[in-house]
């Protein structure tokens, strides 16, 4: 058991002393329903720790890389609605990114910032043409519902340009499952924890899916992506405060959150990194349904979120 | 004539006053199918694309109604040019042009010439020619015929047309209109029901009108119109829920023709205009995409007997078109012309044939193009042929313009064919043998492909492979009579090999791996019987596998059987014929696909009437 609890204090102090960083995509100026797609040939875009690089085509107008789009059209399906996600909405926002992965999209880490987690989505493009198949593209299942189809995006560091083995893999689409009943396609916000990557300068999306013939990948290779996370290294270095307390703490069945703003968003994970539950603007949460044990609390409080260990009795 | 040279006692083929076939459409060394109107009424058959299926060519076909485009000798769908009256009139947009919308009705010829023609036809005359014909007879005469046809899948099928002629004037007129709604079943696997194909409705309309004068013994004029418009609904593969797309294309044809011909010189004069639109929309996805081109054509050719052995032939091109479509981003231009010559030697056992083209397209003279062919009988009843050739293909507006991914700088496709024909036909006793056998080889350099860029993404045109096509052609017939029963048997296989000699990641590639979508075997065997105005035909079709962009595509069988009776009255001048004919299709209910992920239809049936009424001056 102490083997245990050690690492366990040691995680609760660095997520609680760390200021955490979110790029939100919040502070791009943008009409209602519209995109950026790199056609001001600026490379890309920049928020909070991040910098996500674009590639945009002058002769051709397209582009590949990362968009910035808040597009709440989540029933058209096909090209013209490629900025779109699924949800119709950004994580906490209207906005969000929208990739486009040619090769590898690339998402840069600024300022010595490391990454601590993200939201992500699948495009309204590719959740339809996994539903639905297209001129192109196979619904997921084939005909008979049995296929094994996959759509995986894989996340992976670099680091002074080497690209680490380590790797993690998040399913947009998954329908591997004997029970057919089982099998989902992505269609709202999920966290992904990025902190097992170790230190990386930037990380690297690539999209797999099983629907593959000669000229490539048929399902479109499209994510979208909100709230990306990175622990600010100079607040780590001073031990800065959290941006909330929670009370009481270890609890049987509700917490408050208590602090200067009440959270837009709070989510609590379990150890292993799941979220177990969610809700958003409110500054006290039931766990009562939550069995015994140590859980991370992560809210989001304006542009940053903080994190803090609670214990269920 | 059927398609082998064999007589065929069911057809009556009116006298047709035009010019004798120039050297320049009759050239010694090449395979040439040839079928007139009336066996083309013979055959279950409703378009281009189903009549070449039936000798044996490979039809890329998405499904019953939807685009269909050949593979002759291992190229590709721009590799085979169509001509109508000998303009090309395949899209300049895509290079090529779907089979399944031309229905043969109106015209009074088609002939297929496998192999490369470029140095006689230009640009995509690489894997083989087709030419549609409409001839006008110039002699008192009224012929009128009407066909209805009625199937499965709602099929309807109707084709009028009327011919008034004299020894001056003649005019023809045809009409043709079909529909169907082509909601076939095909399985899904043992354990589910069958699923219905949905969204794949067509309906065409089809208008010609040939017009000719005939100035002098010597002086004609001919105007043609062509008019046609299609509406069809573009299904979903069998891995799609649903589709809600569809296409209309419109298409306006009209030549005018003048010939000239004495003893010694042909002049013929040809000035065309084609005016087509394509309008593909999918509500489900909001893409409306309108396109078309207008293209301005004129051709003078002309040829002259130096000798009885020497005769020469010379021409030029002209042609301008004018696309549109707004991933152009403007209307786009391009402007080709040609010269080309021709010299022949006959004597008794040989014919010899040189040519010579030089094309020349936006001010880019595309490399010099010769071919020489040659035939020669070194015994009776044995023919030798072959020929060498230049030939290419240009790139097509798409290929260049297309954004995103069209290439301006786009070379041509070149390469060299070579082939070689042994055919021998024999009587015994009162039984007529033909059989013949062809190999090929032919290198393509340059050959152009659309792949998925890796650093940007989308896809793009360039001349990515080289192709190396080679093969064999055996063809076989027979034609004899047990008691008052006459039968007639066809069959034909090929072995081709075509394959990309360069490694490729995207398409996935490696060297001396077969094409996409090109069967190494093709086999089709036919036996028709004709007793008394009664006849029964059966056709079977054998395709190998070949690989699909997304998976292998099995091989295949099918088979169709046609049961008709004819009969006519004659009196004085006039005669009426009808004929009854009852057609099974995929006789075995075979499940395949030609296309992954696009179910071909299970058995269906259609039944049709023809009647026709010709009334000449001279004995009919």
């Amino acid at each position: 058991m102490k083997n245990l609890i050690l690492p366990l204090f040691v995680f609760a102090f660095t997520i609680s002393s760390a200021q955490t960083s979110t790029a939100g995509f919040e502070n791009f100026d943008l009409d209602p329903e519209s995109f950026l797609n790199g056609s001001d040939l600026e490379g890309g875009f920049a928020d909070s720790d991040i910098f996500l690089p674009n590639d945009f085509n002058t002769d051709f107008s397209s582009w590949s890389g990362w968009a910035i789009a808040n597009a709440t059209d989540n029933t058209t399906p096909g090209f013209l609605n490629q900025y779109s996600a699924i949800t119709g909405a950004g994580f906490t926002s209207d906005t969000y990114a929208t990739s486009y992965v040619s090769t590898e999209s690339i998402v840069r880490l600024e300022g010595g910032a490391s990454q601590e987690g993200v939201h992500i989505t699948n495009s309204t493009y590719a959740y339809f043409s996994m539903l639905d198949g297209d001129a192109f593209a196979k619904k997921f299942g084939g005909a008979t519902g049995n296929d094994p189809d996959f759509f995986l995006l894989t996340i992976r560091g670099y680091q002074g340009g080497e690209l680490s083995d380590v790797d993690i893999e998040f399913y947009l689409a998954d329908f591997t499952f004997v029970d057919n009943s089982q099998d989902y396609i992505v269609d709202e916000w999920t966290y992904v924890d990025l902190t097992s990557l170790g230190e990386a300068d930037s990380l690297s999306f690539t999209l797999i899916s099983s629907d593959v013939g000669q000229f490539g990948m048929n399902t479109p290779a499209y994510f979208c992506m909100d709230d990306f996370i990175t622990n600010d290294p100079l607040s780590i270095k001073n031990g800065a405060e959290a941006l909330f307390q929670v009370f009481p703490n270890p609890t049987t069945d509700r917490i408050r959150i208590s602090g200067e703003s009440i959270p837009q968003l709070v989510s609590i994970f379990d150890v292993n990194g799941r979220l177990v539950l969610q809700e958003k603007n409110v500054n006290e949460v039931n766990l009562e349904t939550l069995e015994v044990g140590t859980y991370i609390l992560r809210a989001l409080i304006g542009r940053v979120v903080s994190s803090q260990l609670v214990v269920k009795k | 004539m059927n398609a082998n040279g064999q007589p065929d006692t069911l057809l009556h083929i009116p006298v047709v006053e035009i010019s004798a076939e120039s050297i320049r459409n009759d050239r010694p060394g090449s395979m040439v199918n040839y079928w007139r109107s009336a066996e083309i009424a013979s055959i279950p058959v409703s378009d281009l694309s189903e009549l070449l299926q039936k000798e044996g060519i490979y039809i890329k076909s998405y499904g019953l109604g939807s685009l269909a485009t050949s593979s002759i000798r291992g190229g590709a769908a721009g590799h085979t040019l169509v001509l109508w009256n000998g303009l090309p009139v395949q899209s300049p947009m895509l290079g090529q042009l779907d089979l399944s919308l031309l229905p043969l009705g109106s015209f009074n010829s088609v002939s297929l010439e496998r192999g490369g023609g470029s140095g006689a036809w230009g640009s995509g005359a690489i894997g083989g020619v087709i030419n549609l014909e409409n001839g006008l007879s110039f002699s008192e005469r009224i012929a009128i015929s009407s066909e209805t046809v009625l199937g499965d899948f709602g099929r309807l099928r109707q084709a009028t047309s009327v011919e008034l002629s004299s020894t001056r004037f003649s005019s023809k007129t045809s009409f043709e209109y079909r529909e169907a709604s082509n909601d076939f079943t095909y399985p899904i696997s043992d354990d589910l029901p069958e699923r219905e194909q949905t969204n794949a409705k067509l309906s065409q309309r089809l208008f010609t009108q040939d017009l000719g004068w005939k100035i002098s013994d010597k002086d004609q004029i001919t105007a043609h119109l062509w008019h046609q418009n299609s509406f069809r609904e573009i299904p979903p593969t069998n891995v799609q829920t649903r589709s809600l797309a569809e296409q209309k294309d419109e298409a306006t044809r009209a030549m005018l023709n003048y010939k000239h011909e004495s003893a010694r010189f042909r002049l013929n004069v040809k000035a065309a205009f084609f005016d087509e639109r394509i309008l593909f929309t999918d509500p489900q996805i909001g893409l409306e995409a309108p396109s078309g081109f207008k293209t301005y054509l004129a051709e003078a050719t002309g040829q002259y007997s130096l000798s009885e052995k020497h005769e020469v032939f010379i021409g030029h091109t002209q042609t301008i078109t004018q696309a549109e479509a707004k991933e152009y981003g403007k209307t786009t231009e391009e402007y080709r012309w040609s010269v080309f010559g021709m010299w022949r030697y006959t004597a008794n056992d040989l014919t010899l044939q040189a040519s010579l083209r030089q094309e020349v397209f936006d001010g880019d003279f595309v490399s010099p193009v010769p071919s020489i062919g040659a035939e020669y009988s070194p015994l009776k009843n044995w023919v030798v042929k072959g020929k060498i050739s230049k030939n290419f293909r240009l790139p097509t507006l798409n290929d260049r313009f297309w954004v995103p991914g069209g290439n301006p700088d786009l070379m041509a496709e070149t390469g060299w064919s070579e082939e070689v024909t042994i055919e021998n036909s024999f009587w015994i006793k009162e039984s007529f043998f033909k059989w013949s056998v062809t190999g090929f080889n032919r290198e393509l350099d340059n050959w152009i492909m659309w792949s998925p860029s890796e650093s940007s993404g989308f896809w793009s045109a360039s001349n990515l492979a080289t192709v190396w096509s080679r093969g064999m052609e055996f063809r076989a017939s027979s034609s004899f009579n047990v008691s008052k029963v006459e039968f007639t048997i066809d069959g034909g296989y090929d072995r081709i090999l075509s394959t990309n000699e360069g490694n490729s990641d995207v398409p996935g590639m490696e060297v001396g791996e077969q094409l996409l979508y090109t069967p190494e075997q093709l086999a089709f065997a036919s036996l028709k019987a004709i007793w008394r105005g009664l006849s029964i035909s059966y056709r079977h079709s054998y395709t190998g596998e070949a690989r699909g962009v997304n998976e292998l595509i099995p091989e295949f069988q099918t088979a169709d059987v046609r049961l008709q009776y004819s009969g006519k009255a004659k009196q004085d001048h006039s005669k009426v014929g009808a004929s009854f004919f009852f057609d099974i299709m995929n006789l075995y209910d075979a499940d395949y696909f030609v296309i992954d992920r696009r179910p071909m239809p299970s058995i269906n049936l259609q039944a049709g009437i023809r009647v026709t009424y010709n009334h000449s001056k001279s004995s009919p």
